[in-house]
């Protein structure tokens, strides 16, 4: 079978060749073979035209294998990270990228297949795909914000909620700011650990005020990730969370993780006014 | 079918109101003109009018009273002139009534009206001729034309009342003609007739009913070679069938029948291996039945490898099966051969072999009977004997109170092909008991080895494994095991970066971060990594517990450090102390920091494995697989692992295999007991998409 592949492969790297177009081929080529090309492609091995990187890849959306159709996903996921990740000259990333571009609609119908696999890595997908990098930060375009908001509240997935509101703690979002919000202020809400501990890290980047109880309460919670991101959580907002100062200073007293206790005394520090 | 009559002609009389004239014959000065005279004919000149299709006439003084109404030459007039329309209607030249007027002045006289009597007396009758008057015609939708002949002139007409049929026309018709009646399809199950006028003529029509319909289900089948059957069942419109066939060994359970219904095709057994088919028709459908040949199955015995002494014997094969079947038996050396080298049905057949003079040789024939192959070893000359040369550690371990240790026995057995099956036997002794015997049917092979995981739970004792032969008694060495290999293994799993610190792809023109690294190398203990699996896991050889604790998931301290203030100014490639005490949130040197979830880092229960003697072996089968993400890579995949790891304990240590796959960032390393198994070195930060990269199986011993 890997040889196969690799047949496919070669053939698809040579141009030259006259034979049927990549996509043309990789439609009809075992699934095997579409997997370990989708592969390739996610881990830059391969390269194509713009357009012919389209296509295949539109085939691979489409594909009746629901793991080509998640191969496929994170191949658009890993060639948009590569532009991104600055591994890629500018001229040939910015083809290549808006010809991904093409391929948006047909991931945002994926966000809502069945099977939670494929759902992430539409999520991942797009996400890389709509990122945008400026000389200061990373951002996230108005559309993909709020569909990734909207997503959140539609979504049951644990893992997918986790990953939206990490998302929204480490990228600045755009566009309208209340649904962002809401799915934020939900995610302090409920009982998955890491949901929570992203949600503490969003409250803080998009320094949601309304959410300072809340996060103060999350200092008696009972995983040290969610009480090391509320001290994280209330150290971020300043000036504006000094009164949690006694909470935060009670919580370091029983506080019994050292990296959580140094986080707390951290917070401590940058919260008293100076003497 | 059509019923054609010969058509009748239907002559009609003149109408009645022109015969029996009142004082007829009317005597010439003689008879008074009387009104009654004229009227009667009136009537007569209207109903012959009617004959031609002509309308009433209309008569001056439209009621005569005799004695009121006084005679007028109009009444004569108009008399004359409605016959002569009559006879132009039927293509004659109107009668001479002796002056073409009559002034106003003329006496109306009985020769005048004898005259007119005599016009109408020469008036022809019309006659019709209806062709055809009855017929048949079939169910479906049908035009009847029905042609009619008669005189010029002649009025006729058609009408029909059934809802089953109408004429095109029903207008009056003058002269020779046709009409066409058409007829609806009869969709009932019975015939009708349908009765038509025309030319005063009934015409009747016998339509058929509706057509016969047949469906015959299955249209076909395939079934065994056995005797069978096959049932078809017959939907149709109350319509009569039969069910007819082509062949000799197949037959209709019943041949007519009437509407729906059924009928079961029997067929014999076919004796032969051909297909064979059976063309029928039922209801004019045809059905197809097509029979298997015979399949040959062949059952042969024996029919496993067979070690028989050097002396001059017949083997002798029997073979299953049925005929027609037929069956070959070939061999391949100059020393043997088959009484029969083929055959029809069951029956057997012996291969005969000389005596093998060899004393060092052993013979070897291949035989294919019937087509099952099999190996025939013909001994060397010599005598039975059997000798074990076994391993056999030396070194007691020392007790330590209720130690549970296991015993990991195997042996090695020379044999001459004495009797075929011979016996060895494994036993396990502890403390000169018995406490497990295993007998394994022996072959005669050249060397025989044997390995055996058996399990003893003593306390500071010693444990024996025995191998012996059937023949002869004991035969065989003995051996003395005082323990089993390693009571448990660890298995350590850690994905770690080996640098001080990493550049973050998402590091931006004005803001370069830092991912915090682990500072180390590829190591068993100490350091720090992204991630941690510790899972220690019980010698299945001493325990029926296969997990002594674990799995052990640690995820380490990330964190993500500013490029511009973390660095130790005097060794650029390694943070400050001040970045790594900073623990205030933001910049301006450790940014922000926090643990990765484990919570899809796991290990399933370790399998035990079965031998090939159907006990438990000192084998078990771990697998771990971990999905993690650095807490602080936005819109990244997990870093994935799947490793598989089988362990064979023996008594002084363990093999294992390890397989799977892990992504090829960060570096990956997974150690049994502080052995390197894995050890990989990271690519680039892509390599955390998929796939998981496999890596080839890795095998080892340690001791």
């Amino acid at each position: 079978m890997i040889v196969v592949a690799l047949s496919l492969l070669l053939s698809l790297s040579a141009p030259d060749q006259p034979s049927k177009r990549p996509a043309l081929e990789f439609k009809d080529a075992p699934t095997a073979d579409k997997k370990a090309t989708l592969n390739a492609l996610a881990l830059d091995r391969v390269r194509f035209d713009a357009n012919e990187l389209r296509e295949l890849l539109e085939y691979g959306l489409s594909d009746d294998d629901s793991e080509v159709r998640r191969q496929s996903l994170m191949a658009v996921a890993g060639r948009s990270a590569r532009l991104w990740y600055g591994m890629t000259p500018t001229t040939g990333g910015d083809q290549e990228r808006l010809a991904l571009k093409l391929l948006r609609p047909r991931l945002v119908a994926l966000l809502d297949e069945e099977d939670e696999q494929l759902r992430l890595a539409a999520l991942l997908a797009l996400g890389n795909l709509e990122l945008e990098r400026t000389s200061q930060e990373l951002i996230l375009g108005p559309d993909v914000s709020q569909m990734f908001a909207g997503l959140y509240a539609r979504d049951p997935s644990p893992r997918i909620r986790q990953e939206i509101l990490k998302t929204f703690a480490l990228l600045k979002t755009t566009g309208d700011p209340k649904p962002v919000a809401t799915a934020v202020l939900n995610g302090l809400t409920v009982s998955d650990v890491t949901t929570v501990q992203y949600a503490l890290m969003a409250v803080a980047k998009l320094q949601l005020a309304q959410a300072l109880p809340a996060v103060a309460g999350h200092l008696k919670g009972s995983d040290r990730r969610i009480r090391m991101a509320a001290a994280q959580g209330l150290a971020a907002f300043g000036v504006v969370s000094r009164p949690y100062l006694p909470q935060l200073q009670q919580a370091s007293q029983v506080e019994q993780d050292d990296i959580t206790k140094r986080t707390m005394l951290g917070a401590i520090a940058a919260l008293t006014p100076p003497q | 079918m059509w019923i054609l009559l010969t058509p009748s002609t239907k002559a009609s009389a003149q109408p009645a109101s022109c015969t029996n004239f009142t004082d007829h014959p009317l005597v010439a000065a003689s008879t008074t003109v009387k009104a009654v005279h004229f009227t009667e004919l009136r009537s007569c000149i209207n109903a012959l009018r009617a004959t031609r299709g002509l309308d009433a006439a209309t008569w001056t003084d439209p009621s005569l009273v005799p004695g009121e109404t006084a005679v007028r030459s109009v009444h004569l007039v108009e008399l004359r002139t409605a016959l002569a329309a009559v006879f132009a209607a039927s293509g004659l030249t109107p009668p001479e009534f002796g002056g073409d007027t009559i002034p106003g002045h003329t006496l109306i006289t009985a020769t005048h009206l004898t005259a007119i009597r005599n016009a109408i007396a020469s008036v022809p009758l019309c006659t019709y001729t209806v062709d055809p008057q009855l017929t048949s015609v079939s169910g479906t939708a049908n035009d009847v034309v029905v042609t009619v002949t008669t005189g010029t002139g002649c009025a006729w007409a058609s009408f029909e009342e059934s809802e089953f049929a109408s004429f095109a026309s029903t207008a009056i018709v003058a002269g020779s003609g046709a009409a066409t009646l058409h007829i609806v399809a009869n969709e009932t199950l019975v015939p009708r007739t349908i009765t038509a006028v025309v030319a005063s003529t009934y015409v009747n029509v016998i339509q058929a009913r509706v057509p016969c319909s047949f469906h015959v289900s299955p249209a076909g089948a395939n079934v065994g070679s056995g005797p069978a059957e096959v049932t078809f069942s017959i939907t149709t419109n109350e319509c009569d069938w039969s069910a007819t066939e082509n062949s000799p060994f197949a037959g209709f359970s019943t041949a007519e029948g009437s509407g729906n219904g059924s009928t079961t095709l029997h067929l014999d057994a076919n004796p032969t291996m051909q297909a064979r088919t059976v063309d029928a028709t039922i209801g004019g459908v045809a059905v197809s039945v097509t029979q298997a040949g015979v399949t040959c199955t062949y059952q042969v015995t024996p029919n496993s490898e067979q070690f028989l002494t050097s002396a001059a014997t017949t083997l002798v094969f029997n073979i299953a099966t049925e005929a027609p079947c037929s069956w070959t038996a070939v061999e391949d050396s100059d020393f043997s051969a088959f009484t029969s080298s083929t055959g029809v049905g069951a029956g057997s057949t012996s291969l005969t072999l000389a005596e093998n003079p060899s004393s060092s040789l052993i013979r070897v024939i291949h035989v294919t009977v019937a087509g099952m192959s099999l190996t025939v070893n013909q001994g060397r000359a010599t005598t039975s004997t059997a000798s074990g040369e076994l391993v056999q550690p030396t070194t007691v371990p020392p007790g330590q109170g209720d130690l549970v240790f296991g015993l990991y026995c195997n042996g090695e057995v020379t044999a001459n092909y004495p009797t075929n099956p011979i016996d060895m036997r494994l036993t396990v002794y502890v403390d000169g008991q018995d406490i497990k015997t295993q007998v394994f049917n022996g072959f005669g092979g050249i060397a025989a080895f044997i390995i055996a995981d058996v399990r003893a739970s003593v306390s500071d004792r010693v444990a024996e494994c025995r191998l012996q032969s059937a023949i002869g008694g004991n035969k065989s060495a003995f051996f003395t095991i005082p323990g089993a290999g390693p009571g448990s293994v660890t298995l350590k799993i850690a994905a770690f970066i080996p640098e001080e610190f990493h550049v973050a792809p998402w590091s931006t023109e004005e803001s370069v971060r830092l991912v915090g690294g682990d500072a180390r190398g590829f190591q068993y203990t100490g350091g720090e990594s992204r991630i941690t699996q510790i899972i220690e896991v019980l010698n299945p050889a001493v325990n029926d517990d296969t997990v002594l604790s674990g799995p052990h998931n640690h995820s380490g301290l990330s964190m993500e450090y500013e490029f511009d203030t973390s660095l130790d100014p005097g060794e650029p490639l390694r943070l400050s102390q001040a970045a790594k005490d900073d623990w205030v949130l933001g910049p301006p040197m450790k940014i922000i920091w926090g643990y990765a979830s484990v919570d899809e880092v796991s290990c399933d229960a370790p399998q035990r494995l079965s031998q090939q003697y159907g006990f438990f072996t000192s084998s078990l089968l771990v697998h771990c697989s971990a999905s993690a993400r650095y807490p602080f890579f936005p819109l990244s995949p997990d870093i994935d692992w799947d490793y598989t790891v089988r362990l064979t304990f023996t008594n002084n240590g363990f093999d294992y295999v390890v397989s799977g796959c892990h992504d090829n960032f960060p570096s990956q390393e997974l150690y049994l007991n502080g052995h390197a198994v894995v050890n990989d070195p990271h690519e680039s930060e892509l390599s955390i998409f998929p796939p998981c990269e496999s890596f080839p199986t890795k095998t080892g011993s340690v001791r």
